[in-house]
């Protein structure tokens, strides 16, 4: 049986070796493959889901009591790659430190009634919104994470975020629509 | 629920409720949902839009994807906390062998006073004696490590073929002494000397470096004429004797490695990562953008072998990564996947050859 996230934690706080290697067990996969959605660099995500680690160890005994460790882990991995990312960015010189998350077909599973050519659209779609819209839908829809969590990964409240999302699937209509009437027009 | 009969298709989408009946997590709302489409069926054709967007929404989680980097992460985690532990938590049990001193018979040597010859021979015999049995000598294969415990409450953790020699017991108030072949990392503990002031010191006698200190932890490597020092924590000196030279003394500080070539004009100091240095101890190796070069001494030095490239090229590639090393076939296989090349050992030559794959 699963321990609670709640348990787990514990585990970590009492010094349990293990119950890191627990934690990777469970969420290495989605925090890397975040990571390479935002970071698009895998060896830097490597190294900083490695410092994630190492830091809830290293502090283990001043940290809080974390109800729900993925979010957790989440949020101080989004850290990290800003604080990288803006370093490098320093050193190049360039202003823009925002990151990107890019979708591709592989991402989404195939229904029945979603053929091909429409998952295609949808992957255009997706990547025509803004930055922050595409990493809100990724928490939100890749992931499955709850509002509360994503506003607290993206530091950000409640109601923008969810406004972000309303504007991002409003917007994905719009493109799958005009799309489809283009299809229309053209047959 | 009627607050759902505002609701378009963005609203329906965007609601976690719906979300949880569509992907069918929740079998609690999916009765509320049930009521609410039977109840107004005129939202039926918004409903269905909106599932459908959700449905195309869902990701393609592949079950076992990143299992590779998720154990080569465990890993290396795992690799870097052996690193940090303190390293006073070794096991403490284990008492050394000690060998039976034997005092050379007396009335031999009062024969011998009178002759020099015989008396030069005596010297000998009473040198060679001390040496091999007032001594407790330690000796590992390849492959092996040992860990052993001083009388002083120091560990030292010998690498595969290597020797070290430690007395039976140190004289009162004199420099712990003991003399190393091969490779092995110190855990040394701080003495006091008695009704003296002060620490008293603990050396490592190598081929041509003596290395001094008061408590610390360091690595010496000495093999094939050449030693190198690396220091984990502490301080410590080194006594560099030349030939013709005098003695050079060189201090060190934390992350840094001295190495000492047999030619004895010069030495090299530069700042290291510990870790890439003394990882045998936890029975890996941990290699970091390390040219194959490099991996092949270590392979020798570790099991004995010689590695000889096919494309002399190869010998500057590097790897990084952690590799286990306690069984030398895992080793190699882990090895030759990792780079993706030939590994073919020839065991009546004590010789591995590397070379790349044939497509």
């Amino acid at each position: 049986m699963k321990k609670s996230d709640y348990e787990l934690w514990q585990q970590l706080k009492q010094g349990d070796e293990h119950a890191v290697s627990e934690m990777m067990q469970y969420y290495y996969a989605d925090l890397y493959q975040y990571s390479l959605k935002i970071a698009g660099d895998a060896d830097l995500s490597k190294d900083c889901i490695q410092e994630v680690f190492m830091e809830i160890w290293t502090k283990r005994e001043k940290l809080s009591d974390v109800n729900y460790i993925k979010p957790y882990l989440f949020k101080s991995l989004r850290r990290r790659i800003v604080y990288h990312k803006t370093q490098k960015k320093k050193e190049l010189d360039n202003l823009e430190a925002d990151f990107d998350v890019v979708f591709s077909q592989e991402d989404f599973l195939i229904h029945e009634q979603n053929t091909k050519e429409r998952q295609e659209k949808l992957v255009k779609a997706l990547n025509q919104l803004s930055k922050r819209q595409r990493e809100a839908i990724y928490l939100k829809f890749y992931e499955g994470l709850s509002y509360e969590e994503i506003a607290e990964i993206m530091g950000i409240t409640y109601q923008p975020l969810y406004n972000l999302i309303y504007k991002s699937l409003k917007l994905l209509r719009e493109y799958l629509s005009a799309c489809s009437l283009l299809l229309l027009l053209l047959f | 629920m009627e607050k759902y009969l505002t609701y378009k298709v963005e609203d329906f989408v965007a609601d976690e409720s719906f979300q949880r009946w569509v992907l069918g997590e929740d079998k609690a709302v999916a009765s509320i949902w049930g009521q609410f489409v039977t109840q107004y069926p005129e939202k039926q054709s918004e409903i269905n839009e909106a599932k459908r967007l959700l449905n195309a929404l869902v990701p393609n989680k592949q079950a076992g994807k990143y299992v590779h980097e998720t154990q080569a992460a465990i890993t290396l985690f795992q690799a870097n906390l052996q690193i940090q532990k303190p390293v006073f938590e070794v096991a403490k049990n284990e008492r050394p062998i000690k060998t039976k001193a034997l005092t050379f018979p007396a009335r031999l040597r009062r024969i011998a006073a009178g002759l020099v010859i015989l008396f030069t021979l005596g010297a000998l015999a009473y040198f060679l004696t001390n040496t091999y049995l007032a001594n407790s000598t330690y000796e590992t294969a390849y492959g092996q490590t040992q860990k052993i415990n001083l009388p002083d409450g120091s560990v030292v953790t010998l690498n595969s073929n290597s020797h070290l020699r430690v007395p039976n017991t140190w004289e009162a108030g004199e420099a712990r002494e003991v003399w190393l072949d091969g490779e092995a990392f110190f855990e040394v503990q701080k003495q006091k000397n008695g009704e003296k002031q002060g620490l008293i010191k603990f050396i490592v006698h190598s081929a041509n470096v003596d290395v001094e200190v008061l408590g610390t932890q360091f690595n010496v490597w000495n093999r094939r004429n050449n030693v190198a020092v690396v220091l984990n924590e502490g301080r410590v000196k080194l006594n560099i004797k030349g030939k013709d030279t005098p003695t050079q003394i060189v201090e060190m500080l934390p992350n840094e490695m001295v190495e000492i070539s047999n030619n004895q004009v010069s030495f090299t100091k530069k700042q290291i990562k510990t870790k890439l240095y003394t990882s045998w101890k936890a029975q890996e190796f941990v290699f970091e953008s390390t040219p194959l070069a490099e991996v092949a001494k270590k392979i020798e030095d570790v099991y004995g072998l010689k590695v000889t490239f096919q494309d002399t090229k190869m010998s500057s590639e590097t790897i990084t990564g952690v590799i286990p090393c306690k069984n030398e076939q895992l080793f190699f296989d882990v090895l030759s996947t990792t780079l993706d090349i030939k590994i073919t050992k020839k065991e009546k030559d004590k010789e591995v050859v590397f070379s790349r794959k044939t497509k």
